[in-house]
């Protein structure tokens, strides 16, 4: 245990008797006050600096082509925040951006910014609560400010850092890499070094925002047990998503220089926090399942092709099979043939031709399962069945972007 | 000191520009000396990039940010169209020889989603004449995370159990739409190396 975590403990709870009712969570939820409120307004200098560089990468999100336009979805997640803060927010604005990694961010000035992935992942409101509220901590306690003051006496290193990685990044976009990353993105993160360095939060500030969120969860009436259930089924996934590549799951939190704390020890500590507050009088009104199904919905095809499409089999499965607890669909039998597909392992074609078959009898089939289907029977050697699914497909979507190469395969 | 210094960016300077070489407008060999293509314009070859496989050649005109033109000369069964780690979570599916149209589609798509590419649309998949036979034509749309929109047009053809590609990227404003003449015209005319 890291000593500064310990001290953190005393700092938060005043005493260390007060957390005899924590098992191994070292913050006490209840000892945290919003250092923020709606009308906050930077004053220092430091802060100042950081909202107008915040300012920029606002601008750049506001036109960026990853931007999801969802009216309904990004006001629904307003809704789960002012929930949580019991208040509107109004100097909260929120993004979602088409990213299938798992992760949300809210910073200084008000915005906060959801990725696609992570609602991907989400099973109910109050785990989608559960992230929102985490990232509220570090919003609400002004962790970037302590984070700046924290490292402004290393301001001095941190100059020579970002020219030494400007050199670098010259090197190489001369070089003309533009692998995962490209270099302009180095360059764009170099100018942004300084700014970006006050968002790797310590570990006492991620236990304190872990503690903040449940807090807020159990106010609010969310189950707090949600944020320790949305990080069980992180590790379970990536376990999965290891175990498909052979290679043994590593906790990439587990480190002597990672800010986070190991994750499994974490899912503890938000376990152990949820329990202290319903003890001491929590109590869930819902678990918003019904609430999040219908506003994620529509969105559902979309969050899954891209996952799927990224060919992570172990992941992809994973998720595909969690969400067929409620029941086999069309549209998931057809994401579990894509999955078998774009493996490709020994035995996956026979496989993604069930999944396909599967899909295909359900009434919600969606089109492309169609065509799925009918190009796995034209491998089997199957001429007349793959034709007549590929011209079903069509009779579907006449117009399909791809109707031109498959009415080609329909002439051979 | 001051001596070190400068040779030491002097290394920088020239390691980065000597990689660059002139493309005439004339026939040339690309992708693996499997390829005879004909610009009709000067380009530039583009360094090796560290996940480019050994089948494969870039050119640029303008940089490689605005527009490449890449060359994929005869990728063999069992091999991927980028050079990645063999326990990477995400994966260019493998090339298989009996891959359909759709199977083409997945993969040339997985090609940029595992380099952290979410925004991707296909804008149509079409027959082309390439190589003397019936390949494929996907044009599609999708966001770097550099967030400059760009365009792709990706043409490919299965021959004698090896994938032929040839590949357009472009700024999706002016530097795709400009080069995509060109680019169809060196796909129509490319040849197989005898």
């Amino acid at each position: 245990m890291p000593a500064s975590r310990r001290q953190f403990m005393f700092a938060a709870g005043g005493c260390a008797a007060c957390l005899s009712g924590l098992a191994r969570a070292h913050v006490l939820p209840t000892d945290l006050e919003p250092l923020v409120n709606a009308n906050y307004q930077p004053t220092d200098p430091d802060e100042r600096g950081i909202w107008q560089a915040m300012e920029r990468i606002e601008e750049s999100i506001q036109t960026s082509p990853q931007l999801l336009q969802a009216p309904a979805l990004q006001a629904y997640t307003r809704q789960v925040v002012e929930r949580l803060v019991g208040r509107p927010a109004p100097e909260l604005r929120i993004y979602l951006m088409r990213d299938a990694s798992f992760n949300a961010a809210m910073f200084p000035s008000g915005m906060m910014i959801v990725h696609t992935g992570l609602m991907a992942r989400v099973r109910d409101e109050s785990q989608y609560a559960a992230v929102l509220g985490h990232e509220s901590g570090h919003y609400f306690r002004k962790h970037t400010i302590e984070s700046y003051r924290s490292i402004r006496s290393r301001s001095a290193a941190m100059a020579f850092v970002a020219a030494t990685a400007s050199v670098a990044a010259g090197a190489t976009a001369a070089s003309g890499y533009s692998g995962a990353g490209t270099w302009i993105d180095a360059a764009n993160l170099v100018s942004m070094a300084v700014v970006l360095s006050v968002f790797q939060f310590s570990r006492a500030q991620e236990a304190e925002a872990d503690a903040y969120g449940v807090a807020l969860m159990a106010r609010a009436g969310y189950s707090p047990g949600a944020a320790a259930q949305i990080w069980k089924q992180l590790i379970d996934e990536r376990k999965a998503s290891a175990a498909q590549r052979n290679k043994h799951y590593r906790d990439r939190a587990n480190s002597a220089f990672s800010t986070h704390p190991p994750s499994e020890d974490r899912m503890q500590d938000l376990a152990d926090t949820a329990a202290y507050l319903v003890r001491n009088g929590a109590a869930a009104t819902s678990d918003g399942r019904a609430e999040w199904q219908a506003v994620i919905a529509p969105y559902r095809a979309q969050l899954l092709e891209e996952q799927i499409k990224l060919n992570d089999p172990g992941a992809s499965l994973y998720l595909v099979q969690n969400l067929a607890q409620d029941g086999w669909t069309g549209p998931l039998r057809y994401n579990e043939g894509e999955i078998y597909r774009l493996r490709g392992a020994t035995g996956d074609d026979a496989k993604a031709a069930a999944a396909y078959a599967a899909s295909t009898a359900l009434p919600d089939a969606p089109p492309e399962a169609w065509r799925a289907h009918g190009y796995a029977l034209l491998k089997t050697g199957n001429v007349a069945d793959g034709h007549a699914a590929l011209d079903r497909y069509l009779a579907m979507v006449p117009d399909a972007k791809d109707a031109g190469v498959v009415r080609f395969t329909l002439a051979q | 000191m001051k001596l070190r210094l400068l040779f030491v960016l002097g290394t920088l300077t020239f390691a980065g520009c000597a990689l660059y070489t002139l493309v005439p407008a004339e026939s040339t060999y690309v992708g693996g000396n499997s390829l005879v293509v004909t610009p009709t314009s000067a380009w530039n070859t583009v360094p090796t990039r560290p996940d480019q496989t050994e089948w494969e050649e870039t050119w640029t005109r303008n940089g490689p940010l605005l527009d490449t033109v890449a060359f994929v000369g005869g990728i063999p069964e069992g091999k991927k169209l980028l050079v990645q780690r063999r326990k990477s979570d995400q994966q260019v599916p493998a090339f298989r020889a009996d891959m359909t149209p759709q199977d083409l589609v997945s993969m040339i798509e997985a090609s940029y989603r595992v380099r952290g590419i979410t925004v991707f649309d296909v804008e149509s998949v079409d027959p082309v004449d390439f190589l003397g036979g019936k390949g494929i034509k996907v044009r599609y749309k999708y966001a770097p995370n550099d967030g400059i929109s760009k365009k792709g047009s990706c043409v490919a053809r299965v021959v004698g159990k090896k994938l032929y590609v040839m590949k357009l990227e472009g700024v999706s404003s002016h530097y795709f739409d400009a080069a995509l003449p060109e680019f169809e015209q060196m796909v129509a005319t490319a040849k197989l190396e005898k």
